[in-house]
Order: C-alpha cells, then sequence, then structure tokens
C-alpha cells in the first residue's frame, strides 16, 4: 500500500516524508517521464507502506512539469491514503489544496466518507507559532473540512506515538469494510481520470482564508482578514525575523552585494574545501588497481586484467573524483535553499537572464553547471516555461564544469610555467568566457526560438515565492545532498564506465601485445581515426596526438591529460611529477615537419577549444532525454564543437599572424 | 471596494512618488488588491501581458499566489533596475516581474496610511 504525500512547496513535505521514512528513501523515475518522485519504506511498517513524496504544488491545476507529476501521481498512480502537508503559518493559502482536492476526487465518484478515511490533513511549522499551536481550533477546522487534522509534532520530538504514525501505519480505529484503506482506491469513473487537468477545479482562496481565521479563532471579517497576515500574531516571530533580514537580502543595493558574498563562498567552496577529498578519492583508486596488479594469481599483461584496471577502475575512478565537488556543491545548494535565501538570489539575477531567454528559475540549475552538466540538466526541471528550460538545457554545456579544470591546469602551467600569478588571472578570464558563451549561446537560441513560435519569450514568468528565513537543519541538508549525489552517480556512473571501456579498447587494440605502448596507441583505432582526422587538427596547430586527445576526452574531458600522458610515454603514480613530466615532453615534441607540436599558439587554441566544446557523452545523453529531442541534442552537439573548432583555429591563425608562434 | 477607474497596476503604482516616500520612511508600504487581469491597466507592458496571457498561466499564477481582491499586501522593495518587485501578500514574500506587477491592480488610496 502506498501513501502519497502531497502539498505545497516549502510545506515541509519532505521533511515529514524523511521523519516518516528514515534514512532509506530512493527516488524513481514516474512511468514515461524523467521527473523523479522520492519513495521509501514507512519505518516500521508490516507489511510495507511506501511513502511517495510527490513535486511541490501551488495548485492542482499544475504549471510546471514538475506539478504535473503530482496531480497525475494523484490521478494515474496506484494509492491507498494521501497526507496533504500544510504549513501552519500559510494556512491562508495552503489549505485551498484541500478542497481542490475533494471536489476533484468527488468528480471521480469517490464519496465523502471514503474521503474522510483516504485523506489526512497534516499541519506542519507548528514550532513557528508563538505558542507552538496549543492555542489552534483544530476542532472547528476538523468539522468545517470533514477530515482528520493532525499538527505535526516538532522535529526534536518522536513521531512516533502521535496520530499521525497511528493512522500512517494502520487504521484499526475503524472497523469499517465498505472501503478497505489499505487496499488500493479505485474511481469509479476512471475515463476522467486519463482526461487529466480538467478534473480539479480552480483554487478557492477566499475560503481558505475564511478556515484560517476559524483555526486562530478570529472572526470572519475582522481585521485580520483583510490584512493578508501581516498583524497575525500566529507567524509574528518567524516572519518579523525574515522581514528584518530581508531589508539587507532585498535591498536594491546591498542585495546584490550579499547575492556575490554569497556567490562567492560557495564556489570557493567546491574548487578548495574539496580538493583534499578528491585527492584521496583518486589515490584509492590508483591503489586498487595496483593491488589488483599485484595479486599473485592475476597475469597483469592478460587483456582481461587490464581491461579491469585500466578501463574500469579507471573509468570509475574518473567519476568518483568529482564525487566530492558535486556532493559540496549540492551541500551548498540543498543549505541554502534549506534557509530560504536560494529563491532569493534566484530573483536577483532574474533581470538579467530574462534579456536572454533565461530567468531567475535557471539559477540554478546554470550554477550547478560549474561542477557537472548532468546535475544541472536535471535540475532544470523546476523551470516551468518551455522556452527558459530549453534555453538552459542548450547553455548549460558552457558552464566551465569541473572536469574541464585538470586541463586548464594542464595548459596554463604550460603557458605560464613561472608565473601562477597570470595563470589564475587567465583561470579566471576561461570562466568568464565560460559565462559570455552561455549567454551568448541562450540569447541567439531563445531569438531562434521566438521567431519559431512569436510570443513564448513573453509566457516566461517569474512569480515566486519567497519562503520565510529558517535556520537550516543539518541532519536534512546532509541527507538531501547525499541523495541526490547518489542520485547523479546512478545516473551517469555506468555510462561512463562503459564510454571508458570503449575508449580503453579503442586505445589499446589491435596492437594490444606490442611491447612499445607508445606504438601500440599510435596503431589502435583510435589512433588511426586521429591519423584520419589530422587535416582537420592540422589548422589548430595540432596534430594526429592532438586529435587522438580530443577524441578520448568525449569519454570524460579530464581524459585529455591521461591521454597525453600515454602518448607521451609519461608513466608516474604522483600526479605533480607527472605533470611535470609531461611538460617536459610537450615542449619537445615536433610534428612530421619537425615544428613544435605544442607552442603558445597551438595551445590558447586548445583552451579556448576546451571552454566552448561539448566533449561529454554523459551531457549529451541527458540533454537528448531532458530536451525529449534527439535533435535538440544533436544540434546543441554540433554547433558547440563546431565554433568551438572554428574559435580554436582563429585564435591560433590570429596568433601566428601577428608573430607568437 | 474600488471600482477599476480608481485603480492603478501595482507596476505603475510602486513608481508613484507618494509611494516611494512612504517605502523610504516606513520600510514598506501598504496596498489593497482589487483585482488580477488585464482591464484597467494602462502601461505599456500590459500590451506585452496580453501576449503572455493566451494560457492565463501568470493570472493563474498570481491568484494562487493570493492576488485575489481584498487582498491587503505590503510593497517592500525592488531589485536594481526597478525588477523584481518585491511584495508580501497572504502570509508570503513574493517576487514579480514587472509585467506580472501590471497585471495586478490595487486600490489607488491605500497610500493614506
Amino acid at each position: 500500500m502506498s501513501i502519497l504525500l502531497v502539498g505545497s512547496p516549502n510545506s515541509g513535505k519532505t521533511t515529514l516524508f524523511n521523519r516518516l521514512t528514515g534514512l532509506g528513501a530512493k527516488t524513481v523515475n514516474y512511468p514515461g517521464s524523467t521527473v523523479d518522485l522520492l519513495v521509501g519504506r514507512v519505518a516500521k511498517s508490516d507489511p510495507v507502506i511506501e511513502a511517495v513524496d510527490t513535486p511541490g504544488i501551488y495548485s492542482l491545476h499544475p504549471r510546471s512539469p514538475d506539478e504535473r507529476i503530482t496531480e497525475r501521481s494523484i490521478l494515474e498512480r496506484p494509492w491507498a491514503r494521501i497526507v496533504v502537508v500544510v504549513d501552519v503559518t500559510q494556512m491562508g493559502r495552503q489549505l485551498a489544496i484541500v478542497r481542490q482536492l475533494k471536489q476533484g476526487l468527488e468528480k471521480l465518484g469517490v464519496s465523502s466518507e471514503e474521503f474522510r478515511d483516504r485523506v489526512l490533513v497534516a499541519l506542519t511549522m507548528g514550532d513557528l507559532l508563538s505558542d507552538g499551536g496549543k492555542s489552534l481550533r483544530l476542532e472547528s477546522l476538523k468539522e468545517e473540512l470533514g477530515l482528520r487534522v493532525i499538527l505535526v509534532p516538532h522535529r526534536d520530538h518522536d513521531l512516533e506515538n502521535s496520530e499521525l504514525w497511528s493512522w500512517v501505519h494502520d487504521d484499526k480505529a475503524r472497523n469499517d469494510t465498505r472501503h478497505d484503506t489499505r487496499k488500493d482506491i479505485r474511481w469509479e469513473k476512471p475515463e476522467l481520470a486519463k482526461a487529466g487537468s480538467s478534473v480539479f477545479p480552480p483554487l478557492e482562496l477566499k475560503e481558505s482564508k475564511r478556515l484560517k481565521d476559524l483555526v486562530f479563532g478570529f472572526s470572519s471579517g475582522s481585521p485580520s482578514e483583510v490584512s493578508g497576515g501581516s498583524s497575525d500574531s500566529s507567524s509574528n516571530r518567524s516572519r518579523e525575523v525574515t522581514r528584518k533580514l530581508d531589508r539587507f537580502s532585498l535591498h536594491p543595493i546591498l542585495g546584490p552585494v550579499v547575492f556575490v558574498l554569497v556567490m562567492a563562498f560557495v564556489f570557493s567552496m567546491i574548487f578548495w574545501a574539496a580538493q583534499p577529498l578528491m585527492e584521496i578519492f583518486e589515490s584509492a583508486f590508483s591503489w586498487a588497481s595496483e593491488t589488483v596488479l599485484e595479486l599473485s594469481f592475476v597475469n597483469p599483461d592478460h587483456p582481461l586484467t587490464r581491461l579491469f584496471t585500466d578501463g574500469i577502475i579507471a573509468g570509475g575512478g574518473a567519476v568518483a573524483v568529482f564525487i566530492p565537488q558535486i556532493f559540496i556543491l549540492f551541500l551548498g545548494l540543498v543549505f541554502l535553499e534549506d534557509s530560504g535565501y536560494l529563491s532569493r538570489a534566484a530573483t536577483i539575477v532574474d533581470q538579467p537572464l530574462k534579456k536572454v531567454g533565461l530567468g531567475g528559475r535557471s539559477f540554478v540549475p546554470l550554477l550547478s553547471g560549474f561542477a557537472c552538466a548532468v546535475p544541472a540538466m536535471l535540475a532544470s526541471r523546476a523551470i516551468n516555461s518551455r522556452l527558459e528550460r530549453m534555453t538552459a538545457l542548450f547553455a548549460i554545456p558552457l558552464m566551465s564544469c569541473s572536469a574541464r579544470l585538470p586541463v586548464y591546469a594542464l595548459l596554463l602551467a604550460f603557458l605560464f610555467p613561472t608565473s601562477p600569478g597570470i595563470a589564475g588571472l587567465v583561470l579566471t578570464a576561461l570562466y568568464f568566457g565560460s559565462v559570455v558563451s552561455g549567454v551568448v549561446a541562450a540569447g541567439v537560441l531563445s531569438r531562434m526560438m521566438e521567431k519559431r513560435e512569436p510570443g513564448l519569450m513573453a509566457r516566461s514568468f517569474l512569480a515566486l515565492e519567497l519562503p520565510i528565513y529558517r535556520r537550516p537543519r543539518a541532519r536534512h541538508v546532509f541527507f538531501q545532498a547525499w541523495l541526490r549525489t547518489k542520485s547523479y552517480v546512478k545516473r551517469t556512473g555506468p555510462l561512463i564506465v562503459l564510454l571508458s571501456i570503449l575508449i580503453w579498447g579503442g586505445t589499446n587494440f589491435p596492437h594490444f601485445y606490442s611491447q612499445d605502448p607508445a606504438d601500440r596507441l599510435e596503431h589502435s583505432y583510435a589512433g588511426r581515426l586521429g591519423h584520419y582526422l589530422s587535416p582537420v587538427f592540422e589548422p589548430m596547430g595540432g596534430d594526429w596526438r592532438t586529435g587522438l586527445g580530443l577524441i578520448s576526452a568525449f569519454a570524460a574531458r579530464e581524459v585529455f591529460v591521461s591521454t597525453m600522458a600515454v602518448i607521451f610515454h609519461v608513466t608516474d603514480e604522483d600526479e605533480s611529477k607527472l605533470q611535470a613530466g609531461l611538460l617536459g615532453e610537450m615542449r619537445e615534441a615536433r610534428n612530421k615537419e619537425g615544428a613544435l607540436l605544442f607552442t603558445p599558439a597551438s595551445v590558447a587554441g586548445l583552451l579556448v577549444f576546451f571552454v566552448i566544446a561539448m566533449q561529454c557523452l554523459s551531457t549529451f545523453a541527458v540533454a537528448t532525454k531532458e530536451s525529449g529531442s534527439l535533435k535538440f541534442a544533436i544540434g546543441q552537439l554540433v554547433a558547440f564543437n563546431l565554433v568551438a573548432y572554428f574559435l580554436s583555429v582563429s585564435v591560433v591563425q590570429g596568433l601566428r599572424a601577428i608573430g607568437i608562434p | 471596494m474600488a471600482n477599476s477607474e480608481e485603480s492603478i497596476s501595482l507596476e505603475n503604482w510602486v513608481q508613484a512618488p507618494d509611494v516611494r516616500k512612504a517605502l523610504r520612511a516606513d520600510g514598506h508600504v501598504e496596498f489593497v488588491v482589487v483585482g488580477v487581469g488585464l482591464s484597467g491597466a494602462k502601461s505599456e507592458s500590459a500590451m506585452e501581458s496580453a501576449i503572455e496571457d493566451a494560457t492565463g498561466a501568470t493570472q493563474g499564477r498570481l491568484q494562487d499566489l493570493g492576488f485575489i481582491p481584498g487582498a491587503v499586501g505590503r510593497f517592500i522593495s525592488q531589485a536594481p533596475f526597478g525588477e523584481p518587485i518585491y511584495a508580501e501578500i497572504s502570509e508570503t514574500t513574493v517576487a514579480l516581474r514587472r509585467t506580472e506587477a501590471a497585471l495586478v491592480h490595487v486600490s489607488n488610496v491605500a497610500v493614506a496610511k
């Protein structure tokens, strides 16, 4: 049997879900779409009761793909009961969903008795009321709604022994056999459920306000009704704190300053705090492959051994080293989300982003793109305007993801071996360039879409609710960040490992047993492809080796560095020595005419190429799925790589023309 | 309840000199919502809004957020370049673009408080 949790964004739905299920939740895809529902087993339930956390909704008239999933979960997925989660400080608005649900279910043939047995209203955030909710007139609300209404115990108290707990676990209190609420609900009129949004009536806010006044004990028509909550004694405390903080965070001048400081902090955490963790992951994986090679019963030269160590372990390692960064990114995002700041940050960038078809809602996806495009594209599901969502999906691969960082590091160390300060400045410029290219790409795509479908641009909207400020809960933040990281690894891990195996095969066969690794590589399938394509790379100042590096970078961009290492015979477990050795070899390398292969011009060209190019098959796969269009993803892949190529060629040729080799 | 002739779009209202003055003095200004929709709005951006309302999504969204006749809201501030507009309505703070604020009609008398 499953229980749906339904409610507005920020109503405390997910917190309640976590309290019911403990830490064992998993995300599942809604059939036929890519949006996640969070499903978990209710703790201590036997037989198993499943809790389903649906995406937050303002109304059962859905306006975003996320919201549509909630509606479809109610109409099409089997469920036995529903908990409507309502933030007690926002009852005036959120209670309206209960009535919408009731009228919709009535249309489908659900009697009011059955509705009463199957639906429960759970009021959350009682701790934000000055008296903890003791003076609430729940009885009158129960009567008015004809439903069970309970106040969820404070988060420091145990849920067990609460009314909610016993209702969720069983319904022994009722000895009614007319409808067994442990079995899934069945519609009298299933054809209506398939029709979709016409089932639920429009939201009735007036009625909801009246109910709120009833619960708080105001007579209707009293000042509180027209004061829109500003004189409610109820939520005063938390609202006052929020108002005080908003004097800074929403101030026309201080607001952007706060924004820049917060973002700078999150960014520096992504790059600096993740560093030691990434090194631990890296050494763990190289230790694993060394250990395998040293096992007595293993033949280190057997293709299968090599497949395991160089293909699977190294490929898995390529994903794993980015896990700390992605985890810290999620940690930062969930922290800001839980505190209430994230929506405010989104509104501050709305105005500039709007001009290129993006908006405040694209802010989080674009920001995540600096860690990795894959979770960034998944985050774009919360955008409800189609134009804005497609534009965000288009621009995300241009945000300089963390996989580009090792490549930037190598190439910048080549260009500026003695001045790390300048290298740092150029690195900043590369990130700035990636933002500019993203803005240009978004502008181009949104104008193309607008041309094809006039009015599309005006149809995107912000109208964003800003939650009250709360102290973030450490447990919740860590758990959510962990869940999102896990879901990212599950989604991309298998694909990246598969691609690494393919590239390993391509760079090692057919001359696997050749003694000379450079010879093995040069005459491998990938090497031949590099030779075949070398005329393409010559204008960029490269030859077959550059081409091979760029081709192998399609598994993951940082593979470029390890491919270079293989080509130039540099093998060293210590990374800093590896880089130094590799740089030495790169400085010596000559093409078949005898000219230097890596010159300031050709390396600058490579840098430009890496900024723009979409060399990531995982991103391509996710873009196809998320945009729902293979054409879109192919267009993106071709456009970015062509632009990257031509920009790179013009940089190399331009630099040469002004005398830089 | 004020009729549409006495009402003004929230977008224009926040720019009125007496509203700005009251905002500077108190940190917020209250307004009363008369209605949501195109009627009575006279700003340029209401024309833009006309296109977008093919779906009615914005209008519906504003109503979901609590912009219903009789509701009292508080104008708090604006982001740089005047957009978005921040206001409190039915127990929540919301951020509105100008095109969205153009659809909200507020009573013009609210400033005198």
